[in-house]
């Protein structure tokens, strides 16, 4: 979530691009640098494809620019725009039926390049357990794997709390669900994800107990 | 949304306490209200999968202490699980800590400099679309049109904020014998390829970067009565071509 430093500034910014003109537009393009990643990020996740996400990129921040005066502040900017490229990512997959994961090898692994200091956050984060397991980068291809076969409904989400870090609040207005259906999807998606991986790491742990 | 009986009904049914009417009823809510059914689903996790105690219902979720268990819960999984979660939440970050693409971020721009245009067409066209509309209608009544040839040949495609647009191809704007289809969007190289007056309109125009952004189509009908097409729609990335057999006022216009 943005601290509130960070949302005020946004806020500044979505004021200044609503009145406009020169100035407006100098703002509107601040605003789509700082989160022109999370949402690209996001939609690439949900597609898989990037030259799709680029569009839905586009596409989502004219939205965004298009209703800019509607938003209302009532949740997060970002749970706002994400919201919009979720809904157009769902539009694209049901136009082009591609409910079913069918494209596994885009957009990559995210740990490609994972650099020492990325493996220090991971494994200050998930204690020496999970060291274990992130010092193969392997695991972190299976979990992108893994990722692309679940359903659309498990996938996402996984991607609006691990990858955008939306507070279940903000889940649930992106969603349009009730919070206690953003925690029980949430549990369900990671036990999905749990079972998907667990022959995996009982296959490299054979004496994990697991 | 569920009213409060409802949600004390749907208590019951899951802790399979209704009985006759109260079950029936129950299964009829379930049936009916896309609420009802997440809100069983609810209760189901917080109850069987968690095992919360069954005094703590739906309302309760606004409660700190409650949601803090809850989230101990989920969050108490195992060693696995958490290395799941920290990959997830490592690996993405990493992904959204990019450094914006200038490329797209142009792209972006020249979408939103292209929209503040269209809306100042759209500004001026709706104060020039009366005079427009009235040479459409002077064109329909000159060239005398009966039967149905004139039903085919009164097929007028026009946009009109294109005819505003600077570099719009004139003679598609002017000559309403040759072409009349007129692009609303993608002004920035217009374009406009055919038209086949006999059975319908067939035009092609240059690609655009919206998808939602398709022309708005308006042709005279023998009665002298404007008609409009409903909206098209199609992939960005797709040479949209507008297509119609023009016969009928609900006339199908496709751009992909």
């Amino acid at each position: 979530m943005a601290s509130p430093e960070e949302e005020a500034r946004i806020r500044q910014l979505i004021a200044d691009s609503v009145e406009g003109g020169k100035r407006g537009n100098a703002a509107f393009a601040q605003v789509v640098t700082t989160y022109q990643s999370r949402v690209r990020a996001f939609c690439i996740r949900m597609v898989r494809n990037t030259a799709d996400a680029d569009d839905l990129t586009q596409q989502t921040f004219l939205k965004v620019w298009q209703n800019l005066a509607t938003f209302r502040g009532d949740t997060s900017f970002i749970a706002w725009t994400i919201r919009i490229a979720r809904n157009l990512c769902i539009d694209l997959l049901r136009k082009s039926n591609r409910f079913i994961p069918t494209d596994t090898t885009e957009p990559g692994n995210a740990f490609e390049h994972v650099t020492d200091d990325q493996s220090d956050y991971l494994s200050a984060s998930a204690g020496m357990s999970a060291l274990k397991v992130l010092e193969n980068k392997e695991t972190a291809e299976k979990v992108y794997d893994a990722l692309d076969q679940m359903k659309v409904q498990q996938r996402e989400i996984l991607l609006l709390y691990h990858h955008q870090g939306l507070s279940y609040l903000e889940i649930a207005t992106v969603l349009d669900i009730p919070q206690g259906t953003v925690m029980s999807r949430l549990f369900h998606a990671r036990k999905a994800m749990q079972f998907e991986l667990r022959s995996f790491y009982e296959k490299k742990n054979p004496t994990s107990g697991e | 949304m569920l009213t409060r009986e409802q949600a004390l009904l749907l208590d019951k049914h899951h802790d399979r306490e209704t009985r006759g009417v109260e079950a029936a009823e129950a299964r009829a809510l379930l049936e009916a209200n896309p609420d009802a059914k997440r809100y069983l689903a609810d209760l189901e996790f917080l109850h069987d999968t968690l095992a919360l105690p069954s005094h703590i219902d739906r309302e309760g979720l606004g409660d700190a202490a409650i949601h803090a268990r809850i989230m101990a819960e989920i969050e108490a999984c195992s060693e696995l699980e958490e290395a799941t979660s920290a990959i997830l939440t490592a690996g993405f970050r990493r992904e959204c800590e990019e450094p914006a693409d200038p490329a797209l971020l142009a792209r972006i721009m020249a979408g939103v400099a292209e929209q503040n245009q269209q809306r100042e067409r759209v500004a001026a066209a709706a104060t020039a679309s009366d005079s427009l509309l009235d040479r459409l209608r002077s064109w329909g009544s000159g060239w005398a049109f009966t039967g149905a040839v004139a039903m085919a040949a009164a097929l007028l495609a026009v946009t009109l904020s294109n005819r505003l647009a600077p570099g719009a191809p004139e003679s598609a704007q002017t000559d309403p014998a040759k072409t009349t289809i007129i692009n609303n969007y993608y002004v920035q190289a217009p374009r406009v390829d055919s038209l086949t007056p006999t059975s319908g309109f067939t035009a092609s125009v240059t690609q655009g970067s919206q998808a939602d952004d398709t022309a708005t189509v308006i042709w005279l009908q023998p009665n002298g009565t404007l008609a409009t097409a409903p909206k098209g729609s199609g992939p960005a990335s797709s040479d949209p071509t507008l297509a119609g057999s023009g016969a009928s006022p609900a006339l199908p216009v496709h751009t992909d």
